[in-house]
């Protein structure tokens, strides 16, 4: 580590270990408390320097100092996994955002025809969680809610007063 | 500073040894592989599986070939099979639907994750006309099977909203024909007769939150009205009673806080003097009040683990006395062990690879904007859009699928994609919840070796996998995984 002002440190980064894209994403990480600059520092070497926008004292700086060469490694190892895994990672996340579209947008979408199906899950529907019973009972419930004439009228106002008090067991205000 | 010599590696036949991760559990060590076979080696087994010096008629070697761990004895048909119906939910869609018709609440709970407002502000109450769009927009969805979640504050206080979402819902589902759930998430204090009535004539699943025993429940819940334990108690066994042989039904939720610590036994039995079917050890998020009250409620993973396991050996004391027809569960556990234990995924949308924001859950807010789940709700309510991905009435269902933010979600979110975890032997079991590791560490990719969550769940699986070794725990946890006739198959599970 090499300190340059007070409230700045710098490190210089060799690329094999540490490619220019995770020393970016590292400093780029750091942004919210520091000024960071990333630039070349001779053949097959970087210079990372972070200036803190707050409070420059020797604990800070050394706070600062690990938390970046943790993020560096963090970084240089994502770029490595993802680069690693980049085939099935593709497919896992390409099936998950297409199941997700609606048919019509697929269809409508250039290579709809990656949207085929799960051979195993295709087939297999989910069960409707509901017993029979309790199905006709909704049935029953939606009948006389759709019977209705569509105005809400809880109150019953809209009921004609022959129709109310019909059987006569019942009488109205006087 | 002097460095240590390290020994040797052992020695691996590139053409008998199969991929796998691995892990010291107990021990022993547990290796796992993509499709999400385990097994649990002692030292001198996994070195003769490592150098290819298991003889071809041992049992050992017989098993570790049929779970796809030996290089030349890998069935690829049947692997593929396996591995399609383990991420079945690749092919589905959003199943869950969030709806949050009021943010009123007559509660002040201590780790409040929603943000509520106090029962007499009505201005966060859904209005009829947005619970149509939503409900519009929710049929959308290309999933065969749908999940609507009423949310809030408390939903019954805006009751009139609720009733009429489930109408609506269940008369568009007349024609679009698709399985369809209903689950209201209530504190219960304001349900009555006529409304338990009414809910449970339309097939309504219940969820409600139960914090242990009345002194520790009432402490965390402060309740405007009273008593919360009390309420909450009383419908509880109404609505089991009542939903006893019936598809739906009603399940509690617990969310431990540093008061909980030291009751893990108390607050198991608790769940199980209201007639629980089982609990959800959940641990405390960093969401709404609960930032506020960490200091006061907050506690370190080591602590909630200790919590865990405690109570985890409760549960599973009460499970080896009762009869194995009525299981009392614990459900992160059995979340777990039905991914271990069979080749089946729970679709559990916190769990999973990549996890449920947007492809498996949307999340609905009052005033009709759509996130991306119910965590990037809650972060809204914290002042950060971030993950909000529409709204009802304007643009397409489609558009927000295949919002950006989606997008951003399911790459961070796929473990392939995450440093420690695409070599860690738990990656078939697990996932990571990028919104909590924006909310916490910063960045939706997370970092794991510094994540909360990260060393919760990988404690859980320790002990899990612990406990499995005795013959007697493993029966308990096989009677978990039963399904009984009739029961329907869960389209998504989440806390």
């Amino acid at each position: 580590m090499e300190r340059t002002r007070a409230a700045e440190i710098a490190f210089e980064v060799e690329e094999r270990i540490y490619p220019l894209q995770a020393a970016q994403a590292a400093a780029y990480a750091f942004t919210d408390r520091a000024y960071a600059r990333v630039e070349t520092a001779g053949a097959g070497r970087l210079r990372v320097a972070l200036a803190l926008k707050n409070g420059a004292d020797a604990d800070a700086r050394a706070a600062l100092e690990g938390e970046f060469r943790n993020e560096l490694l963090h970084q240089a190892l994502r770029l490595k996994v993802s680069e690693a895994n980049r085939k099935i990672r593709e497919f896992i996340v390409t099936k998950a955002l297409i199941s997700a579209q609606p048919a019509a947008a697929l269809a409508a979408a250039p290579g709809a025809a990656a949207a085929d199906s799960c051979p195993d899950c295709a087939s297999a529907p989910a069960a409707p969680p509901m017993d029979p019973e309790l199905e006709k009972e909704i049935d029953r419930l939606l009948a006389v809610v759709e019977g209705e004439s569509g105005a809400s009228d809880p109150l019953g106002v809209a009921v004609p007063w022959e129709e109310k008090f019909k059987d006569g067991a019942k009488e109205g205000p006087s | 500073m002097s460095a240590t010599e390290l020994a040797a590696p052992p020695a691996i036949d590139p053409v008998k040894t199969g991929f796998f991760r691995f892990r010291k559990v107990a021990g022993k060590t547990l290796i796992t592989n993509d499709v999400g076979r385990h097994a649990l080696l002692s030292e001198e087994e996994f070195l003769r599986f490592l150098s290819g010096e298991l003889l071809e008629d041992e049992p050992l070697h017989k098993r570790l070939g049929a779970d796809g761990f030996i290089r030349d004895r890998m069935d690829f048909d049947a692997l593929a099979g396996m591995w399609a119906k383990r991420h079945s939910f690749l092919w589905s869609g959003t199943a869950l639907h969030v709806v949050v018709v009021t943010l009123r609440c007559n509660h002040r709970c201590l780790y409040c994750h929603a943000s509520s407002v106090p029962m007499s502000d009505r201005s966060t109450d859904m209005t009829e006309e947005t619970a149509r769009r939503v409900v519009d927009r929710i049929f959308e969805s290309p999933n065969s099977a749908i999940t609507i979640e009423f949310q809030g504050g408390e939903p019954l206080a805006n009751w009139p909203v609720v009733r009429f979402i489930v109408d609506y819902a269940r008369r568009k589902n007349r024609k679009a024909g698709k399985s369809l759930w209903l689950n209201l998430v209530t504190n219960l204090s304001l349900m009555d007769a006529e409304k338990l009535d009414w809910l449970l004539r339309r097939g309504v699943n219940f969820c409600t939150s139960l914090d242990g025993p009345a002194e520790l429940h009432d402490r965390n819940r402060p309740f405007s009205g009273g008593e919360s334990h009390a309420a909450v108690s009383r419908w509880f066994k109404e609505i089991a009673e009542r939903t006893k042989r019936r598809a739906f039904r009603i399940d509690a939720l617990l969310t431990v806080t540093r008061r909980s610590l030291k009751k893990p036994r108390e607050i198991v039995d608790a769940y199980l003097a209201v007639g629980a079917r089982g609990v959800f050890l959940r641990p405390l998020n960093p969401y709404g009040m609960a930032v506020a009250t960490w200091r006061t409620i907050g506690y370190e993973p080591e602590e909630f683990l200790a919590f865990y396991r405690e109570a985890l050996d409760r549960i599973l004391e009460v499970g080896r006395e009762r009869t194995l027809k009525r299981p009392f569960v614990e459900q992160s556990a059995r979340l777990f062990l039905a991914k271990i234990m069979t080749d089946s995924d729970p679709n559990y949308l916190d769990l999973r690879s990549p996890c449920g924001a947007g492809i498996g859950q949307m999340a609905y807010d009052w005033d009709g904007a759509v996130y991306t789940c119910d965590e990037g709700r809650m972060i809204a309510r914290m002042g950060d859009d971030t993950f909000r991905i529409g709204r009802v009435g304007e643009g397409t269902y489609a558009e927000s699928a295949g919002h950006p933010a989606v997008r951003a979600l399911a790459v961070a979110s796929c473990l392939d994609n995450q440093p420690v975890c695409t070599d860690c032997a738990y990656k078939p079991y697990c996932g990571v919840c990028p919104v909590q590791c924006y909310k916490e560490q910063g960045d939706i990719m997370g970092r794991m070796p510094a994540n909360a969550r990260c060393k919760i769940s990988r404690g859980i699986l320790d002990t899990l996998f612990e406990r499995l070794q005795d013959k007697r725990n493993e029966r308990v946890f096989r009677a978990w995984l039963k399904r009984k006739k009739g029961d329907a198959e869960p389209l998504y599970q989440r806390a």
